[in-house]
């Protein structure tokens, strides 16, 4: 894997790193947003002679950095009612750089995932499919179910649930069958 | 390290709340204590995490819908290959160049893709380009473009209209007419309108704007655009695309450009009031629109150029960036009175 191209190694650690930024932000487009401002700084650094030992490190400090950078700077508060108190980001952000996950189960993980969604009900699926594609909100969706935000939401935190219990089930199968 | 026993369920449910923004102070405050102090509460997070961070990925990425294919999972896997074209063409533009085309996966997917020859040549169709075409036009990016309005009849020729329209998806845009004669667009929540002098006129709600309007603008034509339902005046490029998949039948046009596909949608039978013809050329690699051609008639004609992509910040689109200082007024309160 070191023998790929910087970004590509980043590409590759994509949902990790969104998955963090998500954490931190609660909102899809300042993480993709930050996700992109890294990316400018893996490519710049892909310009530089030296090396980099541990890809992975490197990249979630570039990452972690972007993030806190990102939030101090964008009223965050604004969109959101309430900033994330300063503990928790702390916690998130300590969590995600001292992770030593083996790089194996992300696509492992992934891989169970996408079984896990096809696995879903159209009508579960779909209230998946407008959060996470259209990344609307908890009112829009309800709108579209007939249902209250408040529905929506424990709707959405029940299939969340689901699909994590689902990829763990099935990671665990995998681990008993190897 | 270890830290106390927690309870896996409650910390699961302030895991899920969390990535809801549903926390109070007090959960977040317990939540941030567990995962400080218990190594089974980091697990839990991080699993969650994942999971979050692919579901946005996914859904970025537009996989969501349908059954989740191996494309998607591919994108994530990007085994080694030969790809030091692809490579050098990403480092070689800024980054948010490429952002502003398609989402970053998705473009270096593309481009891969392309440098082992297996997608266009392969898959390439009037549909496959509408498709990338939507997910480019999904993005939250801002896109400036040249609006030329051309208007014609038996008895005279109109000089071509020129506007620049500023639009993000999510409603936001910003239109001027080339001699300045006014700046219009929206928040996203509120639509506005000012003039080179006098006040900044503010409403909710753009239909009711119209009357107030058509009093005060001289470019009357142009409102009637923005409000007529059938009328896809672009404020978004999404807008005419969801037209053309509605009401068009479209058919990939040969071209000797590699760099563009062109697509050209007729109207379907049956249909009023709508152009008869929209033409649009995206670009190979992103799926971006780089410009549209939609003929309502012969002696009618609206055209599309893209001018450059930016990342604009959310003021942007705001009226006090456009109109500074100025005395605002509520068309909403104007109307009632």
């Amino acid at each position: 894997m070191d023998e790929m191209p910087l970004i590509q190694q980043y590409l590759q650690l994509r949902s990790e790193f969104m998955g963090y930024l998500y954490a931190m932000t609660r909102d899809a487009e300042l993480a993709e947003e930050i996700y992109q401002n890294a990316a400018v700084v893996v490519i710049e650094k892909a310009e530089q002679p030296e090396t980099i030992r541990d890809f992975r490190a490197w990249a979630k400090e570039v990452v972690r950095r972007q993030a806190l950078h990102a939030i101090r700077a964008k009223a965050t508060t604004a969109r959101h009612g309430r900033a994330m108190s300063p503990e928790l980001l702390e916690a998130v952000s300590n969590v995600f750089t001292q992770d030593e996950s083996a790089g194996s189960i992300v696509p492992d993980e992934a891989g169970a995932l996408r079984q896990c969604l096809d696995g879903l009900p159209a009508d579960k699926r779909e209230l998946v499919a407008m959060r996470y594609e259209r990344d609307s909100r908890f009112d829009q969706i309800a709108v579209h179910t007939g249902s209250t935000a408040a529905a929506a939401q424990r709707a959405l935190s029940r299939i969340r649930r689901m699909l994590h219990e689902c990829i763990e089930r099935r990671m665990q199968l995998a681990e008993e069958a190897s | 390290m270890n830290g106390e026993p927690v309870n896996p369920n409650h910390i699961e449910n302030l895991i899920v709340g969390h990535f809801d923004g549903s926390l109070t102070e007090e959960q977040e405050s317990v939540l941030a204590e567990a995962l400080a102090t218990s190594a089974e509460a980091k697990q839990i997070f991080l699993s969650h995490m994942r999971m979050e961070g692919r579901l946005h990925s996914l859904g970025r990425d537009g996989f969501l819908r349908e059954p989740v294919e191996e494309a998607a999972l591919a994108a994530e896997r990007l085994a080694p290959q030969p790809v030091d074209d692809a490579v050098r063409s990403a480092k070689s533009q800024r980054l948010r160049l490429v952002a502003a085309s398609t989402s970053l996966a998705v473009c270096t997917f593309v481009i891969l893709l392309l440098t082992t020859g297996v997608l266009w040549s392969a898959t390439v169709s009037a549909n496959s380009v509408l498709k990338e075409a939507k997910q480019a036009a999904a993005q939250l990016v801002d896109r400036a473009y040249r609006l030329t309005l051309t208007d014609s009849d038996e008895k005279s020729t109109r000089r071509p209209r020129e506007y620049a329209i500023t639009a993000r998806g999510g409603g936001r845009f910003v239109i001027q007419p080339r001699d300045g004669g006014y700046v219009m667009g929206s928040d996203g929540t509120d639509y506005w309108i000012a003039r080179p002098q006098g006040p900044v006129w503010v409403t909710s709600d753009f239909r009711s704007l119209v009357p107030e309007l058509q009093r005060k603008i001289p470019d009357r034509h142009l409102l009637n655009l923005v409000d007529s339902p059938d009328e896809p005046l672009l404020m978004d490029m999404s807008a005419l695309l969801a037209h053309i998949e509605r009401r068009f039948d479209i058919e990939l046009v040969d071209s000797d450009n590699d760099a563009e596909h062109h697509v050209t949608a007729t109207l379907q039978k049956g249909r009023r009031n709508r152009p008869t013809a929209i033409d649009f050329w995206a670009d190979a690699d992103s799926g971006v629109v780089l410009r549209a051609e939609i003929e309502w008639s012969r002696d009618r004609h609206m055209q599309f150029e893209l001018v450059e992509s930016a990342m604009l910040s959310d003021g942007w689109y705001h009226y006090s960036e456009h109109a500074p200082g100025r005395e605002v007024e509520r068309l909403d309160a104007l109307s009632s009175r």
